[in-house]
């Protein structure tokens, strides 16, 4: 993967100095991610408060004394041994990559459980680093290391840091910095049980006694290597001569070490290894006089938020209330953007002669890109909330409540994780799927994902309810667009289980962080670069899209139709003159290309209740949502002739009814999600073919759906 | 007696997991595995999924995992015992 964050390349050349490339790795929720932000000063990765933020490996790159500091953020991985697709992630980097330094970042308040992936990743024999992050925590829980028997055990330095405070940081940079000069590599001083011990030495003492080396290894490294089958060692000494001689004395040290633990898995038998080694150093190292009081903290809230009854309750009225804040806070501001970006387009447009750049800049740009740039309160609000709930470690309560719920339809608890990222924005959600273990599970919930109303499609929503209906009712109606998405992606995963994707579940074991209120700073950040991208869309691939349907709709001109009418208008009286001139340009717009796509669709549309119009919008949408509106806007305005220019909600409250706005609204929540959504489908889905199941099956849905609304709608309306 | 047929805050010493592959592999790495000590601190509606403690960490567990999980409850309550060495690597 190359660096994107920084012209990595470029300063390395500029300076001529030396680069250390540090693998980052941890458990997850241990603030590695914060740890990055605090070390290189920048904040590039988002932080988050449960296993999958990390989902692929991450490069962050900075200056540190003459040296490029080059941070590969390995994804949380509570071992490296698993089979999960972070884990395999972070083995296959960890061991077939080439980098200088490990840092293994350690939550310092449950040093226990993180010993167990330090134990693993010791015996890669690569120059390494502990950082025990969180130390400010850890001695407001009262809980004690020591640092010095810590570092003997394990041979290699521990730098006790807080990603939050900054304490430790630059001890922490020097120290990596110290390491990756040194000539030797630190050897770890851990020590296994009896009968592994023993065998170890045998195969250490044969060793030693044919002379032989193997990279920087000691021999005992060599002999830990080969008991605990690493298959990299394996494959590299598999043509060594001497290994005619060591496969008769390994089998047997084997049997020996099988009889003892009473398995012949040596996964297993590493596991109970690394288990007792994490319990025993914890037990030498750790001093704490009681409950930590922050884990206490944790099991009083969840006895709350976990409760039998009131659990589901609250985390209903708590979406309730963040999709209630994103429609009437979002609102105030709205208005007031929406004046200013009309109030910029009539003094662009008053300075701009010819009327066709006046009518591409003010119609096609400024109102294709404005229209976006109104939802962005919105967006913002929405975007807090889910931070909230990441970050917090709410989100793994939520999964525990209702995986029972979620697994009566085919989901895992964790899909949850994916499908409220996906109420955010579904191209980070598609990643955040890869959390779910089986190929299974990861496809269906890759497969509804798009039944989550993605942040982008809230501007139509907001669009069409506020048209037709009061503040308040809008906002109930926003939260039903939202739920009634959310059950029709159950019910989709049910019958894709059924039908479609039959066989085992994947078991459901996963930790609940403890509660961390997140900093301003961190929430901040996360929200500011969610803003950042949504603004950086509107101002490169919304303007194109807008320029594009601007000219689609203005183009072919049709002289022959102009000087007909110009004849016509010549001649008629004032009222006339209007009426005409709205022909005029209503004629034009159906003979444009866009008209052109629209009418060709129109059929396939018609039964919905759509006229071409939108269906064009629609059409449009599938390269980003947010050009639905804009394409609304581009497309309603120009028919509108009227000096005292209305709103589009007003527009469209003349133009359209309820039966039609409704339909509109399903066929948005259903059909395809963006273009980059698309994509990063393809991918994590692992095909194209998926993507042509995705087309017809989200297509299929939602015209049926939108068809029954519109004809129940009529009846009722 | 399995960790599924605990109570609410019940302890007890897990014996064995009766799991395969995968599912003993993830076990482990969160540290549940033979002599973890394991206590129960919630359930969710109809048992669906049980939260345990293993060590100092929370872990979430759907019912049918925690059939898996054989567990012998520690008697005599509230009797604070200082935790046994198992099976530790000697000389540390």
């Amino acid at each position: 993967m190359d660096c994107n964050s920084c012209d990595y390349n470029k300063v390395k050349k500029q300076k001529g100095i030396g680069e250390i490339k540090i693998a980052l790795a941890g458990q997850p929720n241990v603030g590695k991610s914060m740890l990055i932000n605090a070390m290189s000063g920048g904040n590039r990765v988002k932080v988050g408060n449960f296993s999958g933020v990390t989902v692929d490996k991450m490069e962050v790159c900075f200056e540190h004394h003459c040296h490029l500091f080059d941070l590969i953020d390995l994804p949380g991985t509570y071992s490296i041994d698993g089979f999960t697709k972070e884990e395999k992630v972070a083995k296959d980097f960890l061991v077939n990559e080439d980098y200088d330094v490990i840092l293994n970042v350690v939550d310092s308040t449950n040093l226990q459980r993180n010993l167990l992936l330090t134990a693993e990743l010791l015996e890669l024999n690569k120059k390494m680093v502990v950082a025990l992050n969180m130390a400010d925590e850890a001695r407001k829980d009262g809980i004690k290391i020591d640092l010095h028997q810590l570092q003997k055990i394990l041979g290699i330095p521990v730098v006790q840091v807080s990603a939050k405070t900054g304490e430790g940081v630059d001890e922490l940079l020097d120290k990596v910095h110290e390491i990756f000069d040194s000539q030797e590599r630190a050897h770890s001083n851990i020590i296994y049980s009896d009968p592994l011990e023993e065998e170890i030495i045998k195969i250490t003492k044969f060793l030693n006694e044919r002379g032989f080396s193997y990279k920087d290894w000691t021999n005992r490294e060599v002999a830990i290597a080969l008991l605990l089958e690493q298959e990299k060692v394996y494959k590299e000494l598999h043509d060594n001569p001497i290994m005619i001689e060591l496969y008769p004395i390994i089998r047997d040290s084997l049997e020996h070490i099988y009889t003892h633990h009473e398995t012949k898995d040596i996964k297993e038998i590493k596991a109970a290894e690394h288990a007792s080694i994490a319990r025993g150093i914890a037990m030498e190292v750790v001093s704490q006089k009681s409950q930590p009081k922050s884990l206490t903290l944790t099991q009083k809230i969840d006895s709350v938020l976990l409760n039998k009854y009131l659990g589901i309750p609250i985390f209903l009225f708590l979406m309730w209330g963040l999709f209630w804040l994103t429609f009437e806070f979002g609102n105030v501001p709205m208005e007031y953007i929406d004046a200013a970006i009309g109030a910029f387009g009539d003094f662009v447009g008053s300075h701009i002669s010819n009327e066709n750049l006046r009518s591409l800049i003010v119609d096609g740009i400024i109102g294709g890109v404005g229209a976006v740039l109104l939802f962005l309160p919105n967006i913002v609000i929405l975007y807090i909330g889910i931070a909230l709930l990441e970050t917090t470690g709410y989100m793994s309560r939520v999964a525990f409540l209702l995986d029972g719920f979620f697994h009566k339809f085919g989901l895992h608890g964790k899909s949850f994780i994916p499908l409220v990222t996906g109420f955010g924005c579904t191209v980070p959600a598609y990643m955040a799927a890869r959390t779910l273990k089986s190929e299974k599970d990861r496809l269906i919930t890759l497969f509804i994902l798009g039944f989550m109303s993605c942040g982008a499609r809230l501007p139509i929503y907001v669009l069409f309810t506020g048209a037709f209906f009061s503040v308040q009712v809008a906002g109930n109606m926003l939260f039903l667009i939202y739920i009634s998405g959310a059950i029709l992606g159950l019910v989709m995963a049910k019958l894709l289980r059924v039908l479609v994707f039959k066989g085992e579940d994947e078991p459901f074991v996963m930790e609940m962080p403890k509660y961390r209120l997140p900093t301003l700073k961190l929430l901040w950040h996360t929200v500011y670069s969610n803003a950042v991208s949504y603004l950086k869309k509107a101002g490169t691939f919304i303007l194109i899209a807008s320029v594009a349907v601007w000219f689609a709709s203005n183009y072919p001109k049709n002289e022959q139709l102009q000087q007909q009418y110009s004849q016509k208008i010549a001649k008629a009286d004032a009222q006339e003159k209007v009426k005409l001139e709205k022909e005029l340009k209503a004629k034009e717009l159906e003979n444009s290309y866009l008209g052109q796509i629209g009418k060709f669709s129109e059929p396939f549309f018609a039964p919905l209740g759509f006229d071409w119009r939108l269906s064009v919008a629609l059409e449009s949408g599938l390269a980003a949502k947010e050009v639905v509106v804009s394409t609304l806007g581009v497309l309603y305005s120009v028919g509108e002739v009227d000096e005292n220019s209305k709103s589009l909600k007003e527009i469209l409250r003349k133009e359209l009814n309820i039966p039609i706005a409704l339909s509109f609204i399903v066929f948005v929540m259903i059909y395809l999600p963006c273009f980059a959504a698309s994509t990063v489908f393809t991918k994590e889905a692992g095909g194209f073919k998926y993507f042509i199941y995705l087309f017809i099956f989200t297509t299929v849905t939602a015209w049926v759906l939108s068809f029954v609304t519109y004809h129940i709608a009529k009846l009722i309306f | 007696m399995r960790l599924s047929d605990l109570s609410k805050n019940q302890e007890a010493i897990v014996i064995r997991v009766n799991a395969s592959g995968e599912l003993k592999q993830r076990l482990a790495s969160f540290g549940l595995l033979k002599g973890a000590y394991v206590k129960v601190i919630d359930c969710s509606l109809g048992k669906s999924t049980i939260e345990i403690m293993v060590d100092s960490t929370l872990l979430a567990l759907r019912r049918e995992e925690a059939e898996k999980i054989e567990v012998e409850p520690k008697t005599g309550g509230k009797q604070k015992r200082k935790r046994k060495r198992l099976r530790l690597g000697n000389g540390l």
